[in-house]
């Protein structure tokens, strides 16, 4: 079964490319190479996609191409990845919204950086506007009219990561991509021509290797210490303030990086963060400190009490390159190549990186297009976006429809036992967390996790004390009182 | 020396109980509880019981009378050798004159 | 589509405040319905298999079980009509809406009557530092984990809270064989009842840590170990951090009560974090009530069940419209209180309220600005006990009147 954790007898053979990691930038690099006739193996060291990392961790937004320095590979990724997502999101049934992403200046000072911005973007070649507080005013009424200027980039947005990979690597899958999960690469042994990948699984060969690993991948580079971890966190509040605002709102960005935002998510949520601090090793906890950064930096923006509205916490690491670009390029002397140092704008370029890593294959071996790629998902069925007869329909021919397990973001039995056959499946309650939203709701699982349990209990057929919140350890039950 | 909290009424006084002398009680329901806790502390179990073959996993039982404080683990552990795999209604007795304590176990619940 | 149309009350809910109310409704000729999101109907109460419930209405020391199968015998007795696994998800054009495997329900009633309970306070809205593990419950989840499906939540725990649903988890953890280390308290006071402070925790020696909090939590991907520090009187960390390997950490922190479903519509007071309502319990919106837990945190569920009969009050007394209104102001020491509005209907009528910290020697009481118009007194009285306070509306003049404490 592609996708398990058993060694299949496909394994035996050598592979043209490997990925590694299956996070946003794994996903799409994998998506891009299924175009062509390829043996291709995407590898991931969790029990599940889009699972860690900083796929799990970031603001979900769409950069509108402003920022990045012109001639980056930052700023060229950034401008085509945006264009290239609206049609992919599309495709591949991906929930987003472009309102546009609102970066604000308080005072003269700010200002100046806010025109150097501008100037960044129109030498990127990307949508710019500068906006006079009237202006502001009439986009978000509900700000603290204490900005003195501001900027918009019209067609950026917003969209959900964890649907993103998943439905990319999905579509990847379906177009006949292999999928190796709960194996960890360890070692990259450069032998010539080919690459043998030693996991803990056993070795796999290819002719090439993508290091698309984020932070876990910097120790196949020459020089580590290139990479280094910075850990951001965020506050998440419910669905309801919807209205609040319309759109991401940023202060003007300074050494840290872009900066604490309010921003809106596609699901209706607000996400208030990132934090920047540099960090030794890989470390998401939360801390009181970062929290009440982020409420300052928020009050600033708006006078609002947020307090009784967040419902969660998290945080999550993303690697910076010391180069402060992205780092996409062969080794001079081998068949790997690296994608590392994927930080913001990185959910943006994906797919223009995907593009990029195509090309740089193709100088290596012959990339011959498929004759029947499909680029189109088939829609799940979603509750939330049908009418109340299309509803009932479906709950006469599938009763399980009717079933309301998640109250709080209103999913449905049969959502959930559809989820459990679509690729990639989900492993733990986390996994059913990222592909229908349950237990991410106002109750934060209160109500649905018993009936959750309950479900895959039945449907998999395994004890309660062997379902997983997440990854291999975190098990919710530890068996039957005696 | 033993600090025990009075459960009387809500001021939940904290009386004090040293060998045979009690002091601290502001009433003598007070005193009357204190007594009664360093003589004869009884108390009721409430827990449940596996059910096998039944709509529910487990049945939620009871005593049908309080028992000495101190056999609560050892009436629990004869509590836990049973299963019920009848249909079970609220108020039966389950199993009769535990330890032969003079209780009875007997279901919260109607059980099909 | 299920339509149902023709009912005097429908209620939406099913636990014992819902019961209890469909019941009397229908003793009094009322044509009422019953819709509940479970499988079965009976609400939390089915997972409390302690005693405490029924007191007041049927004058017998019962369990949860016991109580709700005495509720479902009346009610199925005089032939209520009930639909379960029915998830209401709101009002559309003056009908309201339900999902079900039997298809949508539609449903048009007279009154509405929402008893949707409460929901547990969980970690997010408290914040603690550290990782995000599994073996974080809230205490209601442990409840049902324990009782219902009979499965073990950890082997050594810790409890934050010491709210009555802790306490009462700490007893049942400890009769099933895991180890409760200590029940944490960030206040001074404890906050459930006396009776089990001692029957759950003194009876098996579970140290209660008052004035203390949980600072950190460790583990990977479970739990592995806290950290927990005294508190000063302004609730800030003072003093040594300790460190307790525990696998599994309970939430006792607080209910809120649960009207999600109907937010869009209804004014809610900041206080109780229920709905606004007069003495009936009607809300602002049109023949709509609210009772039990998601209007205000019982402390009681007798209460919740009797209280929940002034619907019906106002259904059968067919009271005259557009009668003035009272806003009853919040003042000294109350935390908060229901009903915020009193019609002046010319009856007496009481106010639920509970008060912000404890009170000795004291009274509470209700006046239109020097005038007082009711009190009681207080010997003691803690925040976690709710208490009443009776009011006649003919003595009103004004419109407006504070309760307070003096």
């Amino acid at each position: 079964m592609e996708g398990s954790s058993k060694k299949e007898s496909w394994l035996e053979k050598d592979f043209d490319v490997v990925i590694g990691g299956g996070g946003i930038v794994g996903a799409s690099i994998f998506r891009e190479l299924s175009r062509y006739e390829l043996n291709l193996l995407l590898v991931e060291k969790e029990e599940d996609v889009s699972s860690f990392g900083s796929t799990i961790a970031n603001t979900g937004i769409i950069h509108g191409g402003y920022d990045p320095i012109p001639g980056t590979l930052k700023a060229i990724l950034n401008k085509e990845g945006k264009k290239l997502w609206r049609d992919l999101a599309q495709k591949l049934n991906i929930d987003c919204e472009f309102n546009g992403v609102l970066v604000l200046a308080y005072n003269s000072e700010e200002e100046k950086i806010l025109y150097e911005l501008y100037d960044r973007g129109i030498k990127n070649g990307v949508n710019v506007k500068i906006l006079k507080k009237n202006e502001i005013k009439k986009l978000e009424p509900n700000l603290k009219e204490t900005y003195t200027l501001g900027l918009i980039s019209e067609d950026a947005g917003t969209i959900d990561p964890f649907i993103a990979t998943i439905n990319i690597v999905r579509s990847s899958y379906e177009n006949g991509g292999k999928v190796l999960l709960d194996t960890e690469i360890l070692e990259v042994i450069r032998e010539g021509e080919s690459i043998i990948l030693i996991t803990n699984r056993g070795e796999i060969k290819t002719k090439i290797f993508v290091n698309s690993c984020g932070f876990f991948g910097k120790k196949f580079l020459k020089d580590e210490t290139l990479i280094f971890p910075r850990r951001g966190e965020y506050l998440i509040t419910d669905k309801n303030l919807k209205g609040l605002i319309s759109r991401p709102i940023f202060g003007v960005p300074s050494m840290k990086g872009k900066g604490i935002s309010i921003t809106p998510t596609p699901h209706g949520n607000i996400l208030l963060g990132p934090t920047s601090y540099i960090v030794k090793e890989y470390d998401t906890s939360s801390t009181l400190k970062e929290r009440e950064e982020i409420l300052e930096k928020v009050s600033s923006f708006i006078d609002f009490n947020f307090f009784p509205y967040i419902i969660r916490d998290f945080a999550g690491v993303r690697a910076s390159s010391k180069t402060k670009d992205f780092i996409i390029e062969f080794e001079k002397d081998s068949n790997v190549l690296h994608v590392q140092g994927i930080d913001s704008p990185g959910l943006t370029a994906s797919p223009a990186i995907a593009k990029l890593v195509s090309n740089l294959i193709k100088e290596k071996i012959p990339l011959v297009k498929k004759k029947n790629f499909k680029e189109t998902l088939k829609p799940n069925i979603n509750l939330k976006k049908l009418s109340k007869e299309e509803i009932d329909k479906l709950i006469q021919k599938e009763p399980s429809f009717g079933e309301i397990i998640c109250r709080c973001e209103l999913v449905s039995k049969g959502e959930i036992l559809e989820s459990l056959k679509i690729f990639p499946y989900p492993k733990n309650i986390d996994g059913l967390k990222r592909r229908l939203r349950v237990t991410s709701g106002r109750c934060q699982g209160s109500f649905c996790t018993i009936r959750i349990l309950k479900i895959l209990n039945e449907e998999w057929n395994v004890p309660f004390e062997e379902i997983k919140k997440k990854g291999k350890e975190g098990k919710i039950i530890y068996g039957e009182i005696e | 020396m033993k600090e025990i909290t009075c459960v009387i009424c809500p001021a939940g006084c904290r009386i004090l109980i040293d060998k045979d002398n009690i002091s601290n009680y502001k009433c003598k329901k007070g005193l009357d509880y204190a007594k009664e806790e360093l003589i004869n502390p009884k108390r009721n179990i409430t827990t449940t019981v596996k059910a096998i073959n039944l709509t529910k996993k487990r049945v939620s039982v009871k005593l049908d009378k309080e028992i000495p404080k101190d056999k609560i683990f050892d009436v629990l552990k004869e509590i836990k050798k049973l299963k019920i795999n009848e249909k079970v209604k609220r108020g039966e007795i389950i199993k009769e004159n535990i330890l032969n304590l003079g209780v009875n176990l007997i279901s919260q619940e109607t059980v099909e | 589509m299920v339509r149902l149309n023709n009912f005097d009350l429908a209620i939406i809910g099913g636990g014992p405040a819902g019961l209890f109310l469909a019941k009397e409704a229908k003793k009094k000729g009322l044509n009422t319905i019953i819709f509940d999101r479970e499988e079965r109907l009976g609400g939390i109460l089915k997972q409390c298999i302690h005693t405490g419930f029924g007191v007041e209405i049927y004058n017998k020391d019962m369990t949860g079980p016991e109580l709700i199968e005495e509720l479902m015998e009346e009610v199925l007795n005089l032939g209520v009509p009930y639909y379960t696994k029915s998830m209401c998800v709101g009002f559309e054009n003056n009908k309201l809406y339900f999902y079900s495997p039997k298809g949508i329900i539609e449903l048009s009633s007279n009154y509405y009557a929402f008893s949707l309970g409460a929901r547990e306070r969980a970690r997010g809205s408290l914040f603690i530092e550290g990782s995000r593990p599994s073996g974080i419950f809230t205490a209601g989840f442990a409840q049902y984990i324990t009782n219902i499906l009979g499965l073990k939540i950890g082997e050594k725990i810790a409890i934050l809270g010491s709210g009555d649903i802790g306490l009462i988890m700490a007893r049942r953890l400890t009769l099933e064989g895991m180890k409760v280390i200590g029940v944490f308290e960030i206040m001074p006071y404890y906050g459930g009842l006396p009776r089990n402070i001692r029957q759950c925790l003194e009876d098996f020696e579970i140290p209660l840590y008052l004035s203390h909090t949980i600072l950190k939590i460790e583990g990977e991907e479970r739990l592995e170990k806290i950290y927990v520090s005294q508190v000063d009187e302004n609730l800030k960390s003072v003093g040594l951090i300790k460190e307790f390997n525990v696998d599994a950490l309970l939430f006792s922190v607080g209910l809120i009560p649960e009207i999600d479903i109907l937010r869009k519509y209804l004014l809610i007071n900041n206080k109780t974090l229920g709905p606004i309502v007069n003495q009936y319990f009607l809300t602002n919106i049109p023949n709509t009530f609210v009772i039990g837990n998601s209007l205000i945190i019982f402390d009681l569920v007798d209460k919740a069940m009797k209280s929940s009969l002034n619907v019906l009050d106002y259904i059968l007394k067919k009271r005259k419209r557009d009668l003035e209104e009272v806003k009853v102001i919040q003042g000294n020491l109350i935390r908060n209180f229901v009903p915020q509005i009193l019609i002046k209907d010319g009856e007496k009528t009481k106010i639920y309220f509970r008060v912000k910290e404890p009170i000795f020697n004291k009274e509470v009481i209700l006046r239109e600005n020097e005038k007082i118009l009711s009190k009681k007194k207080f010997r003691a009285l803690y925040p976690a006990e709710m208490s009443e306070i009776e009011i006649d509306t003919n003595l009103i003049d004004k419109n407006e009147i504070i309760i307070e404490v003096i």
